[in-house]
């Protein structure tokens, strides 16, 4: 399966592209330039050359998954002083005491990385994955932290690491956007997360409500619901004519012959994003092992998108933020949990089968942890202290463990990873130096992580 | 763990890399004394020389030590003293231990409230076992000299022979050789260039192009086949200036040039998250055509930006003037959560200030003052007093609604409010009641009396809503008002308001609210007051503030508007960096122009109607888009301007040229705005809904700018998505099918009409080849609406139609 992978994506890649371009290409040859997509990168081998971020907004509990803390059960009740010294210096709502995770914990795969009872289809790939459980970010409220995660910053004015990242590698499909954001609905602060901010617009992420029955639904105008097939072509080959004509009149006409290949793709796009899109072209038995549900049916369109070469594809679990589990913490994340563990190991295991894991790099994870004490009577608060994400495939040393949270799962204090290491080290793997990719706005030069960032090469295979 | 947090926000304003040869002067003062080192062992002697000092040299002096570009956080490792006292955070070393020293807490990366260092990356365990183990021997350091004082201090003086803190003054026409060419002043110092570099300009555009041109660039309309009839035929020869006259006598020019100045102040209706203190804006609008009819009316510049920073605090002006605050009152604000502690939220109030600072820096002008945020600006002479100094002013101000009639009128209509109120809950009450009773037994309905209760306030309700002003018109305003974030019970924490009580800030050292140091008057911009600045005085010194912008003695603000409505009217402005007129931003590549033209524009009281003028009448204008052979090889990118550029219409005349040629356009000017993205929106783009939270997709796919932050201009992209919408959006579709109906009604041959489209779409007659073109496509089917349809939407897609030569 494995040799047949690539010449399977080159025929995707090119499938489409055939009509009524020969008399076009020599022309645009000379405009290539202009529009071509951006080379900012690689700075070095790409460990990887996609990335499909599983988002989980709302913060997923980091005990109750991927970070056991048995400790929990010995000190039922008790808040220490680190904690609740923590709280008062930064909110005012009343913290109870550490609530032990009900979950129990199994090792899983030859390194025997243990990992909640929600998750056991999701576990069976814990060789393939490094856990990081030591992150930390820098503030205990949604919006910010989300922007931290996506943006590198607190406030909503800098472009998304999928905008960085397609900045930087430009895509390997143009028929199709390289930065898509695939949400039912959209998560708390909407298309900030997904902004291209000071970059140019052609960056910015393109939102699709996956939740959406009709491919067509999905991209703006994508269809056109007046012309069939011959006619739409024959109208293009009218705007082709006549824009051929009004270039050869002018000189220094790159602007216009961008404009002119720009139509032709936007021609393409319309077959191929639809093809790209309709899950329903998946064998059944594809289907069947991704299961029924929204976020199955968001996998199995992720997968597509990617091996369409879709640089990044960001996959929020729910609207709004699903994962916020204030009151009903353990009940909902049997529930969440048990939405997701199918979904995602047939990813993983699909792209694996594929050949695809390799080079696609696939994340999991939210804006920030929850605490390990009580919030209410059952319920779990925000904690940027310390929590868990799991990276897999492409260039990621599977079956390890990164950092420690203390005995309670509360704080990171080993090898500690802020979110600007993480996004250093998710533009490493797709071959990005991020101190290099940098853009200049307001007199200065801008990058993703700003002066802080640092690999974890430990996590890198 | 907020001083981490605020480190970090500090370090995001550090700049560039490649520090300019700038034209100010920084000199780094410090005292040194020469010390007397503590008796070191000869062991101890020798770990430090090993162990200490090189990994000292390599790690840190880049940023902390006398050779640092700026020495961060005033601390320096390359003296004993200096490492010993530590800087602005505190001593860095407690002799003995290594538990409580910072250094060590930053060397081991621990994420508590000191930075991780060196930020490059955790140096190797034995390293930070070295510096564990030598301050625990107490931190023996043989050096002996001493690094006491490091303040980086500015020459104003020499600070202000920059070229854009200099005043600009009047410059003597150039001699040129081509004498005949110029039309205005302008046109002297353009041509100057170009003879100086051999070249030469365009020649001038024909007719019908330059009408094209000049109404799309004054109107964001393409002018009408009876505009143009009555140009063309017009044989006078100040007919273009006549022509001139009347598109900036039309109402559509303040709705144009009024969407530009809504990109640099980032005007939008609402904030990225919405809550109980940020948003949304419903009243936003009136901003918005405050904005259209001050252009309209052209109003001068000065009192224009007066207005909008201080109206509420002139006796001339009253309350129906109020809107013009929206410049601040719409400023995006952070989301306060009152559950968070006080400094939290005190740290999301300064965001908001950055914005405040940031749109009078960057958007008036040309400064980049939010960077002295956390430290001094590292590039222009700009402290973080300089920015706190104005964050006071914007700290003293409050963010509200308010009416926008006499208080009279308030007056006089509030017990009809006060009424409806009492009404209304005494209507609650009563149905309460019988919605309780009729529970318990469905049979006791209410009673006739109780129904004849209601139906009578019902009535009065009904009435009272009909005295006047009863609904109080109101705007986004800023008030004399100070919010302070104070503690209550310890659940949350209470936004308390304090009207006319103005607070100087201290400023928070690297950023962080937390950490006080000097207070700071509230003032203007040390560098841009030659008799140094002077303190406000009067409330929060919002007024004082804009006088101090808005007056001929400051040497940025006409340059920099002058610069940006050069750059709306040729795509690029003479300095190419349009909010940043400081060291790392362009130099202009026309400097006695830029001077000349600005302080003509002052004398000519802040005109933006005279300065357009000036401009579009001139040669340099009036050019054609194809260069002269020698000029293309001399001045490809065109910085020479021997040609006017070609440019792609924006996403507001794109749209509202399909409405406006189709004849669907909606031309009421002003209210409250609307979906853009509806195909049956018919009136002009900018009348549409703009959303900080979520901007409409028509307006993301064609590159209008991020309304959350000031913009300098706008990108120019091109995508498939922006071919989709000509190609396939019901909205284009529309407006083909009735220009195609249009035309199949008023002509009867395939040639009339062809013409008759040709002239309202691209201002000129069609050529035979156009007929040519036209006939292969429709001879088939040439009275087929469907045919016709199809083909103007294909003359609507294509880059005539967007393209202005």
């Amino acid at each position: 399966m494995n040799s047949m992978a690539p010449s399977r994506r080159e025929l995707l890649r090119t499938a489409g592209c055939g009509m009524g371009l020969l008399g076009l290409s020599s022309l645009l040859e000379s405009s290539a330039r202009a529009d071509s997509t951006a080379e900012r990168g690689p700075h070095f081998a790409p460990r990887a050359k996609r990335v499909i971020s599983l988002f989980m907004g709302g913060g997923p509990s980091q005990v109750d998954t991927f970070d056991p803390k048995p400790m929990l059960a010995e000190h039922s009740g008790d808040l220490p002083d680190d904690i609740a010294e923590s709280f008062r210096a930064e909110r005012l709502v009343a913290q109870g005491g550490l609530m032990p995770s009900p979950f129990a914990f199994r090792q899983y795969g030859e390194s025997g990385i243990p990992v909640s009872e929600l998750l056991p289809r999701t576990a069976a790939f814990v060789d393939e994955m490094a856990i990081v459980r030591s992150l930390h970010t820098d503030f205990p409220n949604h919006a910010p932290a989300l922007c931290m995660m996506n943006l590198g910053t607190l406030t909503p004015t800098r472009p998304s690491l999928g905008s960085w990242t397609t900045y930087g590698l430009g895509t390997e499909n143009e028929n199709l956007p390289g930065f898509v954001v695939l949400c039912p609905g959209k998560p708390v602060l909407g298309p900030k997360l997904w902004s291209n901010a000071f970059l140019p617009g052609r960056f910015q992420g393109t939102h699709l409500n996956h939740s959406k029955p009709q491919p067509e639904q999905l991209i703006p105008h994508l269809r056109n619901t007046s012309l069939d097939q011959e006619a739409m072509s024959e109208q293009l080959d009218l705007i082709r004519r006549i824009n051929v004509r009004h270039r050869d009149e002018r000189t220094e006409a790159d602007d216009l012959d961008t404009r002119i290949r720009s139509m032709e793709l936007a021609y393409r796009m319309q077959s191929e994003a639809l093809d790209a899109f309709d899950v329903s072209r998946e064998p059944d038995s594809v289907r069947t092992e991704y299961g029924s549900s929204r976020f199955a049916r968001a996998c199995l369109m992720a997968r597509r998108l990617s091996e369409r070469g879709v640089r990044f594809v960001q996959l929020y679990y729910g609207s709004g933020q699903p994962w916020d589990t204030h009151g009903d913490n353990d009940k909902r994340h049997r529930q969440l949990c048990g939405d997701i563990d199918q979904p995602v190991a047939a990813l993983l295991g699909d792209l694996k089968r594929r050949g695809l894991l390799d080079e696609t790099l696939v994340t999991w994870g939210g804006e920030f942890g929850r605490t390990p004490t009580t919030q209410g009577k059952n319920g779990r608060d925000h904690n940027q202290f310390g929590f868990t994400w799991w990276l897999a495939g492409g260039g990621i040393r599977g079956g390890t463990i990164h950092g420690t949270t203390d005995d309670f799962g509360f704080r990171a204090i080993r090898d500690k990873v802020h979110v600007h290491d993480l996004h250093a080290t998710i533009l490493h793997l797709l071959g990005i130096d991020h101190e290099r990719l940098v853009y200049r706005y307001s007199g200065r030069d801008f990058r993703l992580t700003d002066v802080r960032g640092r690999v974890i090469n430990e996590i890198v295979a | 763990m907020f001083q981490d947090l605020q480190s970090r926000l500090s370090k995001s304003f550090s700049h560039g890399r490649s520090l300019l040869a700038v034209g100010i002067a920084f000199t780094t003062f410090f005292a040194v004394d020469v010390g007397v080192a503590d008796d070191v062992s000869p062991e101890a002697n020798a770990f430090f020389e090993s162990r200490i000092r090189p990994v000292l040299v390599k790690q840190c002096y880049e940023c902390h030590s006398a050779d640092a570009k700026a020495i961060e956080a005033k601390f320096r490792v390359d003296s004993r003293n200096g490492l010993r006292q530590g800087g602005e955070s505190g001593p860095a070393i407690v002799a003995g231990k290594p538990d409580e020293s910072r250094l060590i807490l930053a060397l081991r990366y621990t994420g508590s409230e000191v930075s991780e260092m060196p930020p490059s990356g955790k140096l190797s365990p034995e390293v930070i076992a070295n510096f564990e183990k030598w301050v625990a021997m107490g931190a023996p350091d043989p050096r002996t000299d001493d690094g006491k004082v490091v303040e980086t201090m500015i020459d104003f003086t020499e600070a202000r022979q920059f070229w854009s803190f200099r005043r600009p003054r009047r410059h003597a026409m150039p001699m040129v050789q081509h004498t005949g060419w110029p039309r205005r002043p302008l046109d002297a110092f353009v041509l100057r260039k170009m003879e100086s570099a051999e070249a030469t300009p365009a020649a001038a555009a024909e007719r019908r192009t330059l009408q094209r041109r000049v109404t799309f660039d004054l109107i964001g309309l393409p002018p009408t086949p009876g505009d143009v009839k009555e140009f063309v035929n017009d044989e006078s020869p100040d007919a273009y200036e006549r022509l001139v006259d009347r598109l900036l006598a039309s109402p559509r020019y303040g709705e144009r040039w009024g969407r530009h100045w809504l990109d640099v102040v980032r005007y939008a209706e609402d904030n990225t998250n919405m809550g109980p203190h940020n948003g949304p804006y419903p009243n936003a609008w009136r901003y918005r055509d405050w904005v259209v009819s001050a252009l309209n009316d052209d109003v001068p510049y000065d009192e224009f930006l007066v207005r909008q920073l201080a109206t509420d605090l002139l006796p001339e002006t009253g309350p129906d003037d109020l809107p013009a605050l929206g410049l601040f009152g719409l400023g995006p604000q952070n989301h306060k959560e009152v559950q968070l502690s006080r400094l939290v939220i005190q740290n999301r109030y300064a965001d908001d200030w950055e914005d405040r600072v940031d749109v009078v820096g960057r958007g008036l002008l040309g400064l980049t003052l939010a960077c002295a945020r956390c430290h001094d600006h590292k590039y222009d002479p700009i402290r973080t007093a300089d920015y706190y100094a104005l964050a006071g002013v914007f700290a003293s101000s409050r963010q509200t609604t308010g009416p926008i009639v006499a208080q009279s009128l308030v007056d006089a209509s509030e017990p009809a409010r006060e009424r409806v109120k009492q009404l209304e809950a005494e209507i609650a009450k009563l149905e309460k009641e019988i919605a309780a009773r009729k529970k318990k037994n469905p049979k006791q309905d209410a009673t006739a009396e109780e129904t004849i209760k209601l139906q009578e306030q019902r009535e009065e309700i009904a009435e009272l809503k009909k005295t006047p002003y009863f609904e109080l018109p109101v705007a986004h305003i800023l008030t004399e008002e100070t919010i302070l974030v104070e503690d209550t019970d310890g659940t949350r924490v209470k936004l308390a308001v304090y009207p006319n009580r103005p607070r100087d800030l201290p400023i928070f050292v690297r950023g962080n609210a937390g950490k006080h140091g000097a207070v700071v008057p509230r003032r203007f911009v040390e560098v841009l007051c030659e008799d140094g600045p002077a303190r406000f005085e009067r409330g929060s010194g919002r007024l004082e503030l804009a006088h101090a912008i808005a007056s001929p003695e400051n040497p940025l603000t006409a340059r920099v508007i002058v610069n940006r409505i050069w750059q709306f009217h040729f795509g690029r402005g003479l300095v190419p960096s349009p909010s940043n007129f400081g060291a790392l931003g362009e130099r202009p590549t026309h400097p006695e122009l830029l001077d000349d033209l600005a302080v003509r524009f002052v004398e000519n009281g802040w005109s933006l109607k005279w300065l357009h003028r000036e401009i579009v009448t001139s040669a340099t204008y009036r050019q054609s888009s194809t260069a002269a052979e020698d000029s293309q090889r001399v001045d490809p990118d065109g910085r020479l301007l021997t040609r006017f550029p070609r440019r792609r219409l924006e996403v507001e005349p794109l749209r509202d040229t399909i409405l406006s040629v189709a004849g669907r356009m909606d031309g009421r000017i002003g209210g409250p705005s609307s979906n853009v993205d509806d195909a049956q929106f018919t009136r002009r783009t900018i009348y549409g809904k703009v959303s900080r939270h979520e901007l409409a997709t028509t307006l993301a796919n064609f590159d209008f700018p991020d309304p959350t932050i000031h913009s300098a201009g706008r990108s120019v992209t091109t995508t498939p998505l922006q071919q989709l919408f000509v190609l396939n959006a019901p909205f284009v579709r529309n407006a083909a099918a009735a220009l195609a109906a249009d035309l199949l009604d008023e002509h009867s041959t395939v040639a009339a009409r062809v013409d008759a489209l040709h002239e309202r779409l691209f201002t000129r007659p069609a050529t035979d080849e156009d007929h040519r073109v036209a006939l292969d496509f429709l001879a088939a089917e040439p009275n087929s609406a469907e045919r016709w349809t199809r083909y103007v939407q294909a003359l609507l897609a294509s880059n005539e139609f967007q393209y202005v030569d």
